[in-house]
């Protein structure tokens, strides 16, 4: 009998250990993370802020559509035959093909902003792991990261801002939620963008990149994620971003203030590219990275690139005659232009000329391979000379880029508008600026890339400036 | 009552659960109370009592309570006894018995653990034999055909009133005195009648009786008496499985189960590379894409469980179904709720024979079947059809002089070609008959203490298409060792596969190629291009696919596996058992596939690119083990109670890797090593995940007299499925019945059995995907100069609760006229609240596929299987049944609210689907514009909007419910007959009041454009659709002429979802005819050592009727099959 007794015991024992063993069903997925595990550990909350700079180069956002192609084409950068793209110069927003662009821009946008709020969130749930320091960096550069996508929604879908701040634009994100957040008009969203900068620039006070500068070499000392700092939004990107905003704001004073905080204090970190790099053959800079503010690295970009620009069945490209009109290249400006003569190519076709400006080089060691340019010295000195009230400190701001690209200085008296129009033109081929630039200025007429003489013109409404956003 | 204490316990009571632990350990020591009780009572050897001018019987009850001793006696002896008067205190049994017996005409004596009573010997006028047999006791094992032990079964000598039963090995020890004859029943076996002489052994094998409503049920985990049992459940034996068709368990059950519903799969057909879908009563779950994870299956399948241990769809399929003791299907909460988390959609639940001890036997059989495809349901145009309705159409004529020259030339091309007979029949070209053999032997024998079987099986199936095959193949050695008390049972299967699809492709292609091109060039050849049209406006480029097939290629699939039963069983006493077992099991399933580089797909490919070759490999581990204790009795032959507890803990593994290659050399076979690279930005794709369970489940039976039934059960399921912090959760049934037969003591003549029946309970479902309540990140694809980098994957829902069908169920069985007539009768509502659905959020919070709860699925149903047999004599063998089920099922969805699943309604808006998720309505129902016909004047469709006025203008918004793809009734209908051996059995699927988009009308009489105008079509786009001014005609113009393009006349719109397109549906098939003969014992086959040769023929849909015309098996036909099956005994 007391054997039995022992038996079921053990068996009923056995049971128990069985089934009630709470470790035994704590496993851990071993191809992704618990968000958990990755916020306790130094590299995982690093990888989740890399993570941000990964998904940005992506072709749904700066990769391609917000800088090489449907921006672009909205801008009337090329030469819309090339008939898989003749729907977004038409502005058919409707259009299949343009839909699910304008879909995944968006879609892509606030899923960025998603993973930025998780982060911002979790750094203060997980207080500790990161040193204060390198916490604040991280909270800086993810909250100017914010303001940039927001900012950049707004651009793309908001109302044309300077006729009309207060209708109804996009939703502004500070918390990840699945409760959808209501739509705010651009003003108001304005508020949140500058509010967002502002944080990020007094958590960036302490920015490596004053004391140390880019430091564009890798140690391998544990420190590297403070490194490459043009590769982040380091603390002068935020100010070149604010600078940026005020003037889409119509904040002329702010935005010159910023400019010029930028232009002063970045000056030597930021030097005019030497015409030698630009013009070094198959190792040309041309990007002229050196100027760069902030830049994406972007891995894919050259295959990206090819797949648009080189081997695609119908290459983007504008018209001969539109390129050589772009750079002036009649009045004999444009052949001494660094831009023209290193960004572009021989005549494809006897019609169009091949963009160039993201081809490989053949020193795989340049470190300026991969960079997307997302802002850049040259843009301040604009901003500055469109907001500067003395025309002649205007002039010279202009001047300095031109002389910095090969071109004479222009005369006093000269139109700045008109010039830094034809400026934001070369500077910014495959930068994704010049459509916003459009919009800013609420141009009623912009030359269109299959222009074939002076009078071939696009013209404009607000209905093709506004890109609907999608419905659900 | 330490028992019911315990029970009564685990019934449901939230609050009372959260705390695992706690009631982890309260269940131990409730149970091990109630296991002392229970020892304690049977085992003790001491008596009290207190009793004052007590009859007889009740200090013999009282003494049995106390001593587990047994009376036996004939009653009428006690109606002589003397009422007793006796208190005693810690007692032994004599010294109690010597009071009770000391002034009565009775005499005992003790034998084993029974006390028998006589009368006091009175030797004058005894007969002497009487007196001269001594008692005996006749010890044995009753077990019924498979050899499994009986528990329960009644054995008592003839003439007197009591008896004994077997406990829960099926081991039994009765007194018995010179000649008794013993008997020996149980309910739904043959009654026997033995005289145990002077044997002291006696091991009786039971045979079922004809009458097979009264089973035992195996629920996979415990068994059960079918008559006793209050849950839905249909037991089919192997051999009934066989008698419908020899293809596999699932389309012979679904033959034998009304509420068992193969879904018609109209794409692939009848390919036998694809595994069928599976409804057992209804839905319980959305089957949208999102609620899957890459190793997650159909949410709605139910849980397959073979031979004890939790399987899969592909591993039942595979199975030899000679080998197939038996298939139980659990519809409902009692008798699914063992298995809790995963029981929503119900359990099959599939036995395979276990070896029988004896001389060594052999059985072989032999399966043949023959395949042709079944074309009927095409409607396709000849070549003159297809010419002339190219020329109606408007595709020979542009309006532009210098086209229509052109054009004018090569119609003229066509018509000549036409004229010359080129008509080919395309859909004739990639298809076969296929021949398919099967071929399984299984051998076993032994001893009391040792048995064994080994089996080995093979079988290929060749499709209907070309190339496409399937092989499959298994080995098993089963071993069975008995020692003392411990059973040891180990079963050890291997298995394989190899499946290969088709090189022909799509059936679709043949079916959409033109008739009037023929497949061999002028040179005999097979042509790249079956038309280059020379004008470059006209820019349609037809394909050869006979050049695509010919080439080199493979699309191949390999598996192997290995499994490992071992079930150990202990027997603790009479009454307790002890079991435990453990299944290991691996399985490889790797897939290749090569496209030649010259298939005309890479035309605009870059050489270096052209051709591709994947390999994906599945690894999967498993291992499932469970702990369980078994206790069953009989009180005072009034009560019975079995009872259950089980422990169970599994863990599987699964990886999955795969790659890409590209770029092959011109005549390439496919050898990955020749590629020129992976495929340009391509990566390895990886997947791992490790799915871990653990459970304890416990179940109650309770018996009164037969009469009343009560089931109980409950389980406690742990899985990392439900998320970290809501781990454990929790499932529940109760049941209750009424045997009225029992109960009215209805005549026995009549009524064999008469139950009610009815449970509730609460059940899961686990085929979704893993939708864990912590924020879950992944790496990103890229990497950059920090390095990698995390990325959200899906944001966490805390909220999220898991799905949880309530199920209730009611039903009645009865048997007339010794089972002459028998029919079960079943209703039911499975409540799925809530539902999990994954929906995209607005866009703008930037996630997509977020885990929620919305809304409820209710789905209700009833069931009838009813039997007659006009001509029932079983003696000698001539018996005719015919039968009829039918079940009908509806769902409905509840409480998504307005707006509940917008997204996904919207999603579906979007892609044309017929499907949307709105409150009030079935998953089933087909939403579609309302049509009002073709307008006579200008042959556009009409549409009806919203606000009842009618349109040109289609608007999606405007869909409405206009059909149900669901039939209202559904079920077979069944005639058999049986004459001495011969077996005719015609097994009729009918369906009735179902809808159906038609999709041949839809894609093949309308929606001709440009883009498609090259292929072949339904001949009503010719006949039917409207011409000109004044037809009336049921489908739109037949100008597909569009105003932009370089065709002229009528703009061509598209044809959208609408009414129009959507038909009644009623059917009738003929699922199963079959034809079988049977030798048994002839004296011929002696002399071969032949036991039982059998014969069998069958035609499996062998017609399909219905009464709407749309195409069948587009992308694989479907078959119509003529088989034969031989078996031999040895």
């Amino acid at each position: 009998m007391n054997k039995k007794i022992l038996i079921v015991t053990a068996v009923l024992y056995g049971l128990v250990m069985l089934s009630s063993c709470k470790k035994y069903l704590d496993v851990k997925p071993d191809d992704k993370f618990l968000e958990s595990q990755l916020f306790s550990s130094k590299v995982g909350i690093e990888s989740v802020l890399n993570s941000i700079y990964l998904q940005l180069p992506n072709s749904p956002l700066y990769g391609e559509n917000l800088s090489t192609t449907a921006v672009e084409l909205f801008a009337q950068q090329y030469n819309y035959s090339a008939s898989a793209y003749s729907a977004f110069s038409y502005y058919n927003f409707n259009d299949p093909s343009v839909v699910p662009v304008i879909d995944t821009i968006w879609s892509s946008s606030y899923n960025t902003i998603v993973n930025i709020n998780k982060l911002i969130a979790n750094l203060a749930v997980y207080p500790g792991v990161v040193s204060k320091a390198e916490s604040d960096i991280i909270a800086g550069e993810a909250y100017a990261l914010r303001a940039m996508l927001h900012f950049d929604l707004l651009r793309l879908y908001g109302p044309v801002y300077s006729t009309h701040p207060q209708v109804s634009a996009i939703p502004y994100y500070t918390v990840a939620t699945p409760d959808a957040q209501p739509f705010l008009n651009a003003a108001d969203v304005m508020v949140k963008i500058l509010a967002d900068l502002h944080t990020a620039e007094g958590l960036l006070a302490a920015d490596p990149i004053i004391t140390l500068g880019k430091q564009e070499v890798l140690q391998n000392d544990g420190n590297d994620f403070l490194r490459f700092r043009n590769l982040r939004m380091n603390f002068y990107a935020v100010k070149a971003l604010e600078a940026r905003v005020q003037l889409y704001a119509g904040n002329n004073a702010a935005a010159l203030a910023a400019a010029q905080n930028v232009i002063n204090s970045g000056a030597a970190l930021f030097p005019w590219s030497d015409p030698v790099a630009v013009n070094a053959g198959g190792n040309s800079d041309k990007v002229f990275s050196s100027e760069i503010v902030f830049a994406l690295q972007n891995l894919n970009m050259y295959s990206q690139f090819d797949a648009t620009f080189v081997s695609a069945n119908s290459v983007l490209a504008p018209s001969d005659f539109r390129l050589q009109e772009t750079y002036e290249v009649q009045t004999g400006e444009g052949v001494n232009d660094y831009r023209y003569r290193s960004q572009w190519g021989g005549v494809l076709y006897g019609i169009m000329r091949q963009f160039l400006k993201y081809t490989d080089v053949t020193d795989q060691t340049k470190t300026f391979r991969y960079m997307q340019p997302m802002l850049r010295m040259s843009e301040m000195y604009y901003i500055a000379a469109e907001s500067e009230t003395d025309p002649a400190l205007a002039l010279g701001y202009l001047n300095t880029v031109r002389y910095n690209r090969g071109l004479s200085n222009l005369p006093d008296g000269t139109d700045i508008n008109a010039e830094l129009l034809k400026e934001y033109r070369k500077e910014f081929y495959g930068e994704g600026q010049l459509f916003f630039y459009y919009k800013r200025t609420n141009a009623s007429m912009i030359p269109d890339g299959s222009g074939m003489d002076d009078y071939s013109f696009q013209y404009m409404r607000d209905s093709y400036y506004v890109v609907p956003h999608p419905q659900y | 009552m330490g028992l019911w204490t315990f029970f009564a316990f685990l019934l449901p009571n939230r609050r009372h659960l959260t705390e695992t632990l706690l009631i982890m350990k309260l269940i131990v020591i409730l149970i091990l109370g109630a296991c002392l009780q229970v020892s304690a009572r049977g085992y003790a050897q001491t008596v009290t009592l207190s009793e004052k001018n007590a009859s007889l019987e009740k200090i013999f009850r009282e003494v049995k309570k106390q001593t587990g001793y047994d009376f036996f006696y004939e009653s009428k002896l006690l109606k002589e006894a003397k009422k007793v008067d006796i208190t005693v205190s810690h007692a032994s049994l004599e010294q109690v018995l010597t009071i009770c017996f000391r002034d009565q005409p009775l005499s005992f004596s003790i034998v084993e653990k029974t006390i028998l009573v006589k009368p006091k010997p009175v030797p004058e006028f005894a007969p002497p034999e009487e007196t001269a047999a001594p008692p005996d006791t006749v010890r044995g094992h009753i077990v019924d055909e498979k050899g499994n032990p009986i528990v329960g079964a009644t054995i008592s000598v003839k003439g007197t009133s009591k008896g004994v039963s077997t406990d829960a090995n099926g081991n039994y020890s009765i007194v018995t005195r010179g000649k008794a004859v013993l008997v020996i029943s149980y309910v739904g076996y043959a009654t026997q009648e033995i005289t145990p002489g002077s044997r002291k052994m006696l091991n009786i094998d039971l045979k079922l009786s004809i009458i097979s409503l009264g089973e035992v049920v195996s629920t996979g985990k415990m068994e059960r008496k079918m008559e006793s049992f209050t849950g839905a459940v249909l037991k089919v034996s192997g051999d009934e499985l066989k008698a419908v068709g020899n293809e596999n368990i699932i389309q012979s059950l679904k033959t034998l189960d009304p509420s068992f519903i193969v879904v018609d799969n109209n794409s692939q057909g009848s390919n036998p590379n694809n595994l069928p879908t599976i409804e057992l009563r209804g839905k319980t779950s959305l089957s949208t894409q999102g609620v899957k994870d890459v190793f997650s299956g159909d949410p709605n399948l139910p849980l397959f469980v073979l031979d004890g241990f939790e399987s899969d769809l592909a591993t039942i399929v595979n199975l030899d179904m000679n080998r197939v003791a038996s298939v139980t299907v659990l519809k409902d909460a009692a008798s699914t709720a063992a298995y809790g988390s995963k029981a929503a959609n119900g359990v099959v639940v599939v036995e395979t024979k276990r070896p029988v001890k004896g001389k060594l036997s052999v059985s072989y059989t032999a399966d043949f079947r023959v395949q042709v495809p079944d074309m009927n349901s095409y409607n396709l145009m000849n070549a003159s059809e297809k010419l002339q309705f190219e020329k109606l159409a408007g595709r020979w004529h542009v309006g532009w002089p210098s086209f229509d020259e052109g054009l004018d030339s090569l119609y003229n091309q066509r018509l000549l070609a036409v004229k010359k007979g080129v008509n080919t029949k395309w859909i004739n070209i990639p298809v076969r008959t296929g021949f398919n053999n099967g071929h399984s032997l299984y051998v076993s024998g032994g001893s009391d203490e040792l048995q064994f079987g080994i089996g080995l099986n093979y079988k290929k199936d060749d499709g209907v298409m070309k190339g496409s095959d399937r092989q499959t193949w298994g080995g098993t050695i089963d071993l069975r060792y008995r020692y003392k008390r411990l059973n040891i049972y180990n079963k050890l299967y291997l298995s394989g596969y190899n499946f290969n699809e088709s090189p022909y492709g799509s059936f679709s292609t043949y079916a959409q190629t033109n008739p009037y091109f023929t497949p061999l060039d002028s040179n005999g050849q097979v042509s790249r291009y079956l038309d280059q049209s020379p004008y470059f406006y006209d820019t349609i480029k037809a394909t050869n696919p006979l050049y695509n097939a010919d080439l080199p290629s493979k699309n191949y699939t390999n598996n192997f596996g290995i499994t490992n039963n071992l079930a150990l069983i202990y027997s603790v006493s009479n009454h307790l058992r002890v079991e435990g077992a453990l299944q290991l099991q691996k399985d490889i399933t790797t897939t290749e596939t090569f496209v030649s580089p010259q298939n005309t797909m890479y035309d605009q490919t870059v050489f270096n690119q052209k051709g591709s070759y994947t390999n994906n490999r599945a690894d999967n581990f498993t291992y499932r083990t469970n702990l369980g204790i078994v206790y069953g009795n009989t009180f005072n032959g009034l009560h019975q109670l079995t009872a259950n507890l089980r422990g169970e803990l599994e863990q599987d593994h699964n990886t999955q890797v795969g790659f890409d290659a590209v770029g092959f050399p011109v005549g390439s076979n496919g050898n990955p090593a020749f590629a020129s690279g992976y495929s340009p930005y391509g990566r390895p794709t990886a997947a791992s995940g490790i799915y871990r369970r653990s459970a304890v489940s416990a179940s109650a039976n309770y018996v009164y007299d037969n009469r009343y039934l009560f089931d109980a059960s409950y389980d406690l399921d742990g899985s990392t499925a439900f998320g970290s912090n809501r781990q454990y959760t929790t499932f529940w049934s109760v049941g209750a019945g009424i045997n009225l037969n029992n109960q009215f003591h209805l005549d026995k003549n009549l009524f064999s059995l008469f139950k009610i029946r009815g449970n509730i309970g609460a059940v899961g479902n686990q085929s979704l995907g893993r939708f864990p309540n912590v924020s879950v990140y992944q790496y990103n694809t890229g990497t950059n100069i920090f390095g990698q980098g995390t990325q959200l994957q899906s944001l966490a829902n805390p909220n999220l609760q898991w799905q949880n069908t309530k199920t209730t169920s009611v039903g009645t069985d009865i048997a007339l006229w010794k089972g002459r007539f028998s029919a079960t009768l079943n209703a039911y509502d499975k409540k799925t609240d809530p539902l999990v659905v994954v929906v995209n959020l607005s866009s703008t919070t930037g996630l997509s596929n977020y885990p929620t709860n919305e809304g409820v699925m209710d789905t209700r149903g009833l069931e009838a299987m009813l039997r007659y047999s006009p001509i029932y004599n079983v003696a000698s063998q001539v018996v005719w049944t015919i039968g009829i089920t039918g079940s009908m099922v509806k769902s409905k969805y509840e409480r998504f609210g307005p707006d509940g699943l917008a997204s996904l309604n919207k999603e579906a808006q979007a892609a044309n689907s017929l499907s949307r998720y709105i409150d009030g309505n079935s998953p089933d129902a087909i939403w579609a514009v309302p049509s009002l016909g073709i307008d006579p004047t200008t042959g556009f469709e009409v549409y009806k909007r919203k606000d009842g006025q009618s349109t040109f203008e289609y608007n999606v918004d405007d869909a409405v419910v206009v059909g149900n793809t669901r039939p209202k009734v559904e079920g077979v209908i069944t005639n058999n007959v049986n004459y001495k051996g011969f077996t005719i059995g015609i097994n009729l699927r009918y369906r009735i009041g179902g809808d159906q988009f038609n999709y041949a009308l839809f894609n093949k009489v309308e929606n001709i454009g440009e883009s498609n105008i090259n292929q072949n079509f339904d001949k009503r786009a010719l006949y039917d659709r409207w011409f000109k001014p004044g037809d009336v005609a049921k489908y739109k113009n037949i100008n597909i002429g569009s105003g932009t393009g370089v065709y002229d006349g009528l703009a061509f719109s598209s044809s959208l979802v609408t009414s129009r397109f959507v038909q009644k549906e009623n059917d009738l098939i003929g699922e199963s005819i079959n034809l079988g003969y049977q030798f048994i014992n002839k004296p011929w086959m002696n002399g071969i050592g032949l036991k039982v040769l059998s014969f069998n023929a069958y035609m499996n849909d062998i017609f399909h009727w219905s009464t709407i015309k749309a195409e069948r098996g587009t992308d694989y036909p479907f078959a119509n099959a003529v088989s034969f099956s031989i078996r031999a005994s040895f």
